[in-house]
C-alpha cells in the first residue's frame, strides 16, 4: 500500500482518536451519561477494526504473507490497534470504564507517530539477510513489550489522578465512577510484569541476532546508544516490578517509576530513529525495535534502510 | 429559643471547643438551669453540632446575649469568636430548626437517622436531669414523632444514610474490594458501631476491635456477630500491631485528645510494607492528628471532608427535601400553637383561679356579715346569689381580654400578652394548675378541656 494513503488513513484515525477521546473526557465530567458512553465505546470499536483492516491492507499489498511487519509503521499500527482492544477491554470491567479516557490519548499520539512514520521517516525493515525467528521473536517482544508498557503508563496517569482525587478528599462519585487505586495499582504492575517478560524475551533475541552479525558490528553495536537505553528501560521495569515488595516503591512512586519507564522507551525509539547511523552504530538488528540501519543495506539511492 | 453551632457554621477546632460530652452533659445542664433559674433547657451535642435549646417565659431571662456569654465562658473561649459561628434562632424559627435537626435535614448527610437518636439522648438526658419541663417535653416529642413520619413517608434518607454509607464509599475508592483486607475499629461507641455496620457489608476478611474499655468492645462485638476465626477483640495495648495489620481503620473513640498522631504512625508505615491505610476519623473531637493525612499511602478522612457528598446528595433530593422542608415546617408551627395554647390555657386557669378565690374570700365575708340579719335560709339563697352574681361578673370581666388570646389571629403576640398577665397578676401556673379543677366552669366556652387541640 502508497505511503500516502496510508498517512492519510492514519491522520483521519488520529483526528478520530482525538475527537473521541474529547468525548471520553467530557463524559468524565459529566459521570459518564449513557449516550456518551456509547459512542465512545463505537468509536473505539470502529478505530481498532480500522486498524487491523489497515494492518492487513499493507501486508496483503506488500506481497509478503510471510511477513505482516515491513516497517515500523507497521509496528505503531499494531501496538494502537492492541492497546485500543485493551481499552474495549477494560471499559467492560467493573469500575474500569474510565481508564479509556486516560488511554485515547496516548492512542492518539499514536496513530500520530505513526503518521510521521509513514509520512516523513519511513524506513522498510530489512529482514531477508537476518535469522527470521530470532529477529521476529525481536520484533514481537519489544513491540509487545511496548503495548504492555503503554497499557501500565495509562493505568499509571489514571492511578496519580484518582490519587491525587483522593488526597483532595473530593466526591468520589463527583466525576464518573473512577477505578479504585487498587484496581489500577495491580494493572500497573501486572502491565509492567507481563511487558517486562515479553521485552526481556524481545531483547533476547535481538542479542542472539546481534551475536550472528560480524565482529565489527558487535564491537560497535555494544558501545551504542541504543543498547544502553534499552539495558536502562530494562533495568528499570525490573524495579519497578521487583520493588514494589520493598517500603517505598509502591503506589504514587511505582505509578512514576512507569510513566519513567514508557518515556525512556519512547526516548530510545526516537533516538534510534534520529541518531545517523555511523554514529549510532545501528547497523544491525539491535535488541529494541527500530531503524537499525547497515552500511552494507543502503538502498539503490544510497539512502539508509531500516533492517529492525 | 435556640442558640447553637454546626457543621455550616463553625469549624471543626471550635466545634471541638464546644462540644458538651456524654459524661459532662447532666452537669452542664444542672449548671446552665442553676444559672438562669426557672428556664427549661436541653443540650444537643453531636459531632456536627452543639445546640442549646431554652424554653422560658417572655423577656425573662436568659436572653440571647446573655446564653452567648455563657456559652462562651463554658467552652472557654473569646465571645468573638463564639459570635463569629454562633446562630440564634427564635419562637417558631427555632422550632423549626429542632424539627429539621430531628429528621436529618440539617445534617451533614441528608436523612441521616442517626441524629434522631441523638436528639432523643439529648432530651432524655435533659429530663433525667429535670431541666426539659413542659415547653421542651411537648417540642422535643413532636419532633421526634415528625422525624420519624418523615423517615417513613418520604425518600429523603434513601441510600446514603449516614457517615457509616458515606465512609464506605470512600474506602470504595481505596480499595477494589475488602474481601482479603483487614477491618479495624478503635472505639466501641455508637458512632463506630453504625461506621462498621455500614463497612462490614464489604464482607471484609477480617474485623478487629479495640477500646480502652474491653467489655464495651465485647459486647459491640457480641452485638455483630464478630467470631473469633473473623478478627474480634484486641486489647488496646496492641494498638500498633493492630495498624499494622490493618488496611482500614474506623476510629470513634471518646478521647479528648488525638489517639494517633503522624510520628506515632510514620514508623509503623516501613512495617506494612507500603500497603494503602484507609482512616476513617469519625469521632468528635477528632482521634487522628490531620497531619497523619499527609503521610504517603495514608488516606484519612474525618467528618468534614464528607461535605461533598452531601451537598451532591443534597442536590439530588432537592425536590424531596422541599417537600419534607415543608412538613416541618407545619409540624413546627402546630407544635408552637399547641404549646402555645398550652400555656395559655393554663394562664386562663389559674387567673380565673386567682379571682375565684378573690371572689370567694369576699362572699364569705359578705356572707358572714349578713348571717346576723337574715335567718339561715336566707343566708343559703343569698350565698347562691352572690355565687352566681360573682361568677357572672367575673365571666363578664374576663370576656374581653380572654377573647385577645384568642388564636384565631395570628398576629396575636401571645407571647406578650402572657408575659404581662403574669406579671401583672403575679401568676403562677404551676400552682394554678393544682386548684383548677375546683374553679372551672364548664359553660365557659373560654377554657377547652384540652387548651389548643
Amino acid at each position: 500500500m502508497d505511503q500516502p494513503i496510508t498517512s492519510i488513513i492514519l491522520m483521519a484515525m488520529t483526528a478520530v482518536t482525538l475527537g473521541t477521546s474529547g468525548f471520553a473526557v467530557r463524559g468524565l465530567r459529566r459521570r459518564n451519561p449513557p449516550g456518551t458512553t456509547r459512542a465512545v465505546t463505537v468509536a473505539m470499536t470502529l478505530l481498532v477494526v480500522a486498524s487491523a483492516a489497515l494492518l492487513g491492507a499493507r501486508w496483503w499489498h506488500s506481497g509478503e504473507l510471510s511477513q505482516p511487519l515491513h516497517a515500523h509503521v507497521d509496528g505503531l499500527v499494531l501496538i494502537a490497534m492492541l492497546l485500543g482492544l485493551a481499552l474495549v477491554f477494560l471499559r467492560w470491567r467493573p469500575r474500569m470504564l474510565t481508564v479509556s479516557a486516560f488511554g485515547l490519548p496516548v492512542l492518539g499520539f499514536l496513530y500520530a507517530w505513526a503518521v510521521c512514520a509513514a509520512a516523513w521517516t519511513y524506513k522498510p525493515f530489512r529482514l531477508d539477510s537476518l535469522t527470521p525467528v530470532w529477529t521476529w521473536l525481536h520484533l514481537i517482544g519489544v513491540y509487545v513489550g511496548t503495548l504492555c508498557f503503554v497499557i501500565g503508563t495509562v493505568a499509571a496517569v489514571a492511578y496519580l489522578y484518582v490519587h491525587r482525587r483522593i488526597k483532595r478528599k473530593d466526591d468520589p462519585a463527583g466525576i464518573g465512577r473512577l477505578p479504585p487505586l487498587e484496581s489500577l495499582e495491580n494493572l500497573v504492575v501486572r502491565s509492567a510484569t507481563v511487558g517486562f517478560a515479553v521485552l526481556s524475551i524481545g531483547l533476547a533475541g535481538g542479542i542472539v541476532t546481534i551475536s550472528q552479525q560480524t565482529d565489527a558490528v558487535q564491537a560497535n553495536a555494544w558501545m551504542i546508544t541504543k543498547y544502553a537505553l534499552a539495558g536502562a528501560v530494562w533495568l528499570l521495569y525490573a524495579l519497578v516490578i521487583n520493588l514494589r515488595f520493598t517500603t517505598s516503591f509502591r503506589g504514587v512512586r511505582a505509578a512514576w517509576l512507569s510513566i519513567a519507564g514508557l518515556a525512556l522507551l519512547v526516548a530510545t525509539y526516537g533516538l534510534v530513529t534520529a541518531l545517523p547511523s555511523r554514529t549510532s552504530g545501528l547497523d544491525a538488528t539491535p535488541p529494541p525495535p527500530i531503524t537499525a540501519v547497515s552500511a552494507d543495506t543502503r538502498d539503490q539511492h544510497g539512502g539508509p534502510r531500516c533492517v529492525s | 429559643m435556640m442558640l447553637g453551632i454546626n457543621h455550616r457554621t463553625a469549624t471543626v477546632e471550635l466545634r471541638e471547643q464546644m462540644t458538651v460530652s456524654d459524661a459532662a452533659l447532666p452537669n452542664a445542664l444542672q449548671a446552665l438551669s442553676q444559672r438562669f433559674k426557672g428556664c427549661e433547657c436541653v443540650i444537643l451535642s453531636t459531632c456536627n453540632r452543639t445546640e442549646y435549646y431554652i424554653a422560658r417565659e417572655s423577656h425573662a431571662e436568659p436572653t440571647a446575649e446573655a446564653l452567648r456569654a455563657y456559652v462562651a465562658q463554658q467552652a472557654n473561649m473569646p465571645l468573638e469568636t463564639l459570635d463569629a459561628a454562633v446562630i440564634v434562632r427564635e419562637q417558631d424559627a427555632a422550632a423549626t430548626h429542632l424539627f429539621s435537626v430531628a429528621a436529618g435535614l440539617d445534617a451533614m448527610v441528608l436523612g441521616e437517622t442517626q441524629v434522631l437518636g441523638q436528639v432523643r439522648r439529648a432530651y432524655d438526658a435533659a429530663a433525667r436531669a429535670g431541666t426539659a419541663r413542659r415547653v421542651l417535653h411537648t417540642l422535643f416529642q413532636q419532633a421526634i414523632a415528625t422525624a420519624k413520619e418523615i423517615h417513613n413517608t418520604t425518600d429523603i434518607g434513601a441510600g446514603r444514610q449516614s457517615v457509616g454509607s458515606v465512609g464506605v464509599e470512600f474506602i470504595r475508592q481505596v480499595f477494589e474490594t475488602l474481601h482479603d483486607k483487614t477491618l479495624l475499629c478503635i472505639g466501641a461507641g455508637d458512632v463506630g458501631k453504625v461506621v462498621l455496620q455500614h463497612a462490614m457489608r464489604l464482607t471484609p476478611q477480617r474485623v478487629l476491635l479495640t477500646s480502652r474499655t474491653t467489655d464495651r468492645a465485647a459486647s459491640l462485638a457480641r452485638q455483630l456477630r464478630l467470631t473469633t476465626d473473623r478478627g474480634g477483640v484486641r486489647p488496646w495495648e496492641s494498638l500498633d500491631t493492630l495498624l499494622v495489620e490493618a488496611d482500614v481503620v474506623i476510629a470513634a473513640t471518646g478521647a479528648t485528645q488525638p489517639i494517633l498522631t503522624a510520628a506515632q504512625l510514620k514508623p509503623l508505615l516501613r512495617k506494612r510494607r507500603g500497603r494503602p491505610l484507609f482512616i476513617l476519623d469519625a469521632a468528635m473531637p477528632r482521634d487522628i492528628d490531620p497531619a497523619v493525612g499527609s503521610l504517603s499511602n495514608v488516606y484519612l478522612y474525618n467528618l468534614d471532608d464528607l461535605r461533598p457528598v452531601v451537598e451532591r446528595t443534597l442536590a439530588g433530593r432537592q425536590g424531596e427535601l422541599d417537600r419534607c422542608r415543608a412538613q416541618v415546617r407545619g409540624a413546627a408551627s402546630v407544635c408552637i400553637n399547641q404549646v402555645q395554647h398550652q400555656d395559655i390555657g393554663r394562664l386562663i386557669r389559674a387567673l380565673r383561679t386567682r379571682l375565684h378565690d378573690l371572689a370567694d374570700d369576699e362572699r364569705q365575708r359578705t356572707t358572714r356579715k349578713l348571717s346576723h340579719c337574715v335567718s339561715a335560709e336566707h343566708t343559703r339563697q343569698i350565698e347562691a346569689l352572690l355565687d352566681e352574681h360573682t361568677r357572672r361578673l367575673i365571666n363578664k370581666v374576663l370576656h374581653l381580654p380572654l377573647s385577645r388570646l384568642d388564636d384565631t389571629d395570628p398576629e396575636a403576640p401571645l407571647g406578650f400578652y402572657a408575659a404581662a398577665l403574669r406579671r401583672l397578676f403575679d401568676l403562677d401556673t404551676d400552682q394554678g394548675q393544682e386548684h383548677v379543677e375546683r374553679h372551672a366552669d364548664p359553660t365557659d366556652p373560654t377554657i377547652s378541656p384540652e387548651p389548643g387541640t
